[in-house]
């Protein structure tokens, strides 16, 4: 269970609230108007941004002051997922050994997690020759291999076209199942496909999760307004 | 003044080096600036990644800054080769750089042989800083 305990989150002026608890193995739409502070949500929860206060625990034990790296999740930023100077198999290696010491063990796990998401055969390939949707595989493939029960989604795939973008969240669906996967996303329908529930965050307040059908179906007003409705 | 305790001779190098990296500075950090800053983009990646220290430097920085490092020792070689301010105090009869013998050369009014050790100094310096430009290059790739 992710549970945000009385937290207050503060950046320059904005300041956001949130109090609630998620279970493990839930997949998360957060949404709201941009501005409202879902990156600050997210940033809290991966390290980069310290809690005025409250406190941020993860199956009972306190994560508030871990550092990123030490933390139990991935995080899939909008872009510069990967260091264009190392291959595919390094990028992804990456999240087996920080130092990229692999066993032969581990190079076979790498081959085995690229072939699941796409990318077999383009293990030698740099960043720069793969199209937007295999960058994102890549990507996916590191944070697979890390293996970290909580998966953020900061809109990694907002630069893609609808479609592959429907594809690249469904492989990420089936992939990381088991996972809490929190999404940012713009889009209701891309909550709606990818979700069970939603946190609406908007107004300096991060919302307690609800199902996502009922909450895009009779939306409060910040909701509304944002949707257009 | 400090005559008396040391010989200047005994710190000639690390005066001359201390000083020729000081003058190149401005310049390496100018070459440097535009890598450097485009590596600050992905400190929340490595962060992310538990990529830190030593890591971080030898699969991240290193290889990402090292053509700007090798153009600017490449700048910093060829600098250090014209120096004509250092040198000049510590350097006897024997021991004169490339720069020290063309003013010299140029002092004695002999001006064919001046003009043969500048191109040597030219070339030279050309040479090294192809060196390290191409070492940098070919590390960067």
């Amino acid at each position: 269970m992710l549970e945000l305990d009385r937290l207050t989150l503060a950046r320059g002026a904005f300041s956001l609230t949130a109090d609630w608890s998620l279970p493990a193995g839930t997949r998360v739409a957060v949404i709201g108007p941009s501005g409202g502070g879902k990156s600050t949500l997210l940033d809290a929860l991966a390290g980069f941004l310290a809690p005025l206060s409250g406190r941020i625990r993860w199956q009972g034990q306190d994560i508030t002051t871990l550092p990123p790296g030490g933390r139990p999740l991935s995080i899939l930023f909008q872009d510069g997922n990967l260091f264009p100077h190392l291959t595919v198999a390094q990028n992804a290696g990456l999240g087996l050994s920080p130092g990229l010491r692999l066993t032969a063990e581990d190079r076979a796990r790498v081959d085995v997690v690229l072939r699941d998401v796409g990318l077999e055969g383009l293990q030698g390939r740099r960043p720069a020759d793969l199209s937007g949707g295999q960058q994102g595989r890549a990507a996916l493939a590191r944070a697979l291999l890390r293996a970290r029960p909580i998966l953020l989604l900061d809109e990694p795939f907002a630069a893609l076209g609808p479609a592959l973008r429907a594809q690249m969240l469904d492989l990420t669906a089936r992939m990381a199942a088991g996972q809490t996967v929190l999404l940012v996303t713009h889009d209701p329908a891309e909550a709606r496909r990818f979700a069970d529930l939603a946190v609406l965050v908007a107004d300096g307040v991060a919302a307690a999760p609800v199902p996502v059908g009922p909450l895009l179906d009779d939306p409060p007003p910040a909701l509304a307004a944002y949707l257009g409705l | 003044m400090l005559r008396p305790f040391v010989r200047p001779a005994d710190f000639a190098l690390p005066v001359t080096v201390m000083v020729n990296a000081l003058l190149a500075l401005p310049f390496a950090v100018r070459v440097l600036l535009p890598g450097a800053q485009a590596l600050a983009g992905q400190d929340r990646l490595c962060a992310t990644l538990g990529l830190q220290g030593w890591d971080r430097a030898r699969l991240v920085t290193l290889p990402r800054l090292a053509r700007p490092l090798g153009f600017a020792a490449g700048i910093a070689a060829a600098l250090a080769m014209g120096d004509l301010g250092v040198i000049a105090l510590f350097a006897d009869e024997g021991g004169a750089t490339l720069p020290l013998a063309v003013s010299r050369l140029m002092g004695a009014y002999r001006m064919e042989a001046a003009a043969g050790a500048a191109l040597l100094l030219v070339a030279l310096s050309f040479a090294l800083f192809a060196v390290f430009d191409g070492v940098g290059r070919r590390a960067g790739t």
